[in-house]
């Protein structure tokens, strides 16, 4: 063998082991981050002595049946969280769109007094976590008589001042010919912003509604404040009740927990796109 | 466009409909968040249990927050449970960042699996923890089982529950943070990788000396969301354990939540003093800002 063949091999079996090492550590990861997701599907499907103390086997293929999600959906309602959840999601995607493009538009393209104020006002917003004000927001939803209705549930978060921000940003980054055009044919600003910007920024509004949507739908301590009669449970809430009435209830939970990531996961599969540029740029909630 | 419209009147309509297009959507802005939150502060200063007339008591509340074991035991659990989280988010996030940062088919699955426990409600992540972590014949200790561990009660011991918790954490958001430093690595140039090879550089000295001081940026965004993140953690430990066994858990927002409707006054000086809390992180960004512009 000449040195420089010795020194190939050499070369070689560090980049096999180290290839071996990379392989292992992808296969940690993926086991970590995936293997809560095969338990739960392999429990929802176990009656419930078989999710119980030493009995607890979820391999139990044998007693697998459906039966858990035909309770959840017929003893505890699940159908009526899941539309409250629908209701409230839809409801307050529509509204952000809508609301934060009216502030982003101005705030990227117009000068009018007190812009400065507003941009802080948005920006500052964004850092303001939603627990912080949740005793307050607890005081005026009841002063309003909203407490334990859909309005308490919404309200809250028909705008967004993340979005707002995101939307700006992605005007701004739009040339401003585009809209010249547009203006100099005699369109109104409210023509420019539908008929121009939006159209044009609309991987921005993908981002923006489904982060949205999965911000929305797995919303807890607020709802499950503002909300005591059963039948406006969202998801969240819902589950979370099947965990205190004197034990907890692992086959239903399980059950309802699948299905409450099911709208999520497929939202993710087709718009895979949308959620990582999501995930990114609202990293912090609001 | 402004000079379209010149002049004073055309100035005053600009106002007018840019504060048109404003209004719907800064009405509900200040009214469910600004409102809310100077009201929080006001009524830090008065006694009240949501039935009667609020009673002004000064800064009674701050004394007994500043005096309770309690809040100071909490206090204690974000305090811990927010260096725990963040150095281990951090380093498996950073870890998973390098090794998906090559060209290879695999990797696309690896960040998809490694995104799905980000996408999903925290409620549900709580839940199928505590699946996870049944003492007897639960998973994790069925799996400790096989190697002839016999694996404690997680949640109900006082020195595990909130390192269990703080897993659940780390395996809801290292997707997130993993993606912000993924985009931090793969803004890096190229060249100036090679060129450092060149030079003799090995894998080591080419992250830590050349890379990882190029992703400043991400890495201090990462560091602040992930002590944002923390500071206000809730969702989890009330699923799980509702901030116990004894306490153990109890986190700032999951003590405060308990005294909410009951005891006004103290739960609002209570998020007084973590919306101060939260301005740390971020007062921290804007300094590396100004810094990094000077």
């Amino acid at each position: 063998m000449t040195a420089l063949t010795r020194i190939q091999a050499a070369r070689s079996a560090r980049f096999y082991a180290g290839r071996v090492l990379m392989g292992f550590a992808m296969v940690a990861i993926v086991v970590f981050a995936g293997a809560p997701f095969v338990w739960m599907v392999l429990a929802s499907l176990q009656p419930l002595p078989n999710l119980l103390g030493a009995q607890m086997d979820v391999f139990a293929f044998g007693d697998a049946t459906i039966e858990n999600y035909v309770r959840i959906v017929t003893e505890k309602g699940y159908l009526q969280w899941f539309l409250n959840s629908m209701i409230v999601c839809a409801v307050v995607v529509g509204a952000n769109l809508v609301f934060d493009s009216l502030i982003a538009y101005p705030l990227a393209r117009m000068r009018f007094a007190g812009q400065k104020v507003v941009l802080l006002l948005v920006i500052a917003a964004i850092m303001i976590p939603a627990q912080v004000i949740l005793v307050p927001l607890y005081v005026q939803m009841r002063d309003l008589g909203w407490l334990d209705s859909y309005a308490a549930l919404i309200a809250p978060y028909i705008v967004s001042p993340t979005g707002i921000f995101l939307l700006r940003q992605t005007f701004m980054s739009l040339p401003r010919e585009l809209d010249e055009a547009a203006f100099i044919d005699g369109a109104s600003r409210l023509r420019t912003l539908w008929s121009v910007l939006i159209p044009n920024s609309l991987a921005m509004y993908g981002t923006l509604a489904v982060l949205k949507f999965m911000w929305t739908w797995g919303e807890f301590a607020w709802p499950s404040l503002a909300i005591n009669s059963a039948e406006l449970r969202t998801i969240p809430v819902g589950l979370a009740g099947l965990r205190s009435q004197f034990s907890t209830q692992w086959d239903l939970l399980m059950a309802g927990s699948v299905l409450a990531i099911l709208p999520v996961l497929l939202l993710f599969a087709f718009l895979q796109r949308y959620f990582v540029a999501g995930l990114t740029s609202g990293a912090v909630k609001g | 466009m402004a000079a379209r419209r010149g002049g004073v009147i055309g100035r005053r309509r600009e106002n007018l409909t840019a504060w048109a297009f404003l209004l719907p959507g800064l009405i509900p802005l200040v009214a469910f968040l600004y409102w809310p939150l100077g009201h929080a502060f006001g009524l830090s200063f008065f006694q009240w249990n949501l039935l009667g007339e609020p009673r002004f008591v000064g800064t009674l509340q701050y004394e007994r927050l500043l005096t309770s074991d309690t809040f100071r035991q909490s206090l204690y659990v974000t305090a811990v449970y927010t260096v725990g989280v963040s150095v281990v988010a951090y380093g498996l996030s950073l870890g998973t960042a390098v090794l998906l940062n090559r060209g290879l088919r695999i990797v696309r699955w690896v960040r998809t699996v490694s995104l799905l426990p980000a996408i999903i409600p925290m409620v549900v992540a709580g839940v199928i923890w505590k699946f996870i972590y049944e003492p007897t014949g639960g998973p994790l200790n069925q799996v400790l089982g096989v190697f002839g561990i016999d694996g404690p009660a997680w949640l109900q011991n006082p020195q595990l529950a909130l390192p269990a918790v703080m897993v659940v954490s780390v395996w809801k958001d290292f997707g997130i943070y993993m993606l912000v430093l993924l985009g931090g690595l793969q803004q890096i140039p190229r060249e100036i990788e090679e060129a450092a090879a060149i030079d003799g550089a090995s894998d080591w000295q080419r992250f830590w000396r050349v890379k990882f001081p190029m992703l400043g940026a991400a890495n201090l965004f990462v560091l602040v969301l992930l002590i944002f993140n923390a500071f206000k953690v809730f969702d989890q430990v009330w699923v799980m354990t509702e901030g116990g066994p004894g306490n153990a858990t109890l986190t700032i927002i999951t003590f405060l939540y308990t005294r909410l409707l009951t005891d006004v006054g103290f739960a609002a000086a209570g998020t007084t003093v973590l919306f101060l809390l939260v301005l740390i992180p971020l007062s921290l960004q804007i300094l590396a800002r100004r810094k990094a512009t000077a």
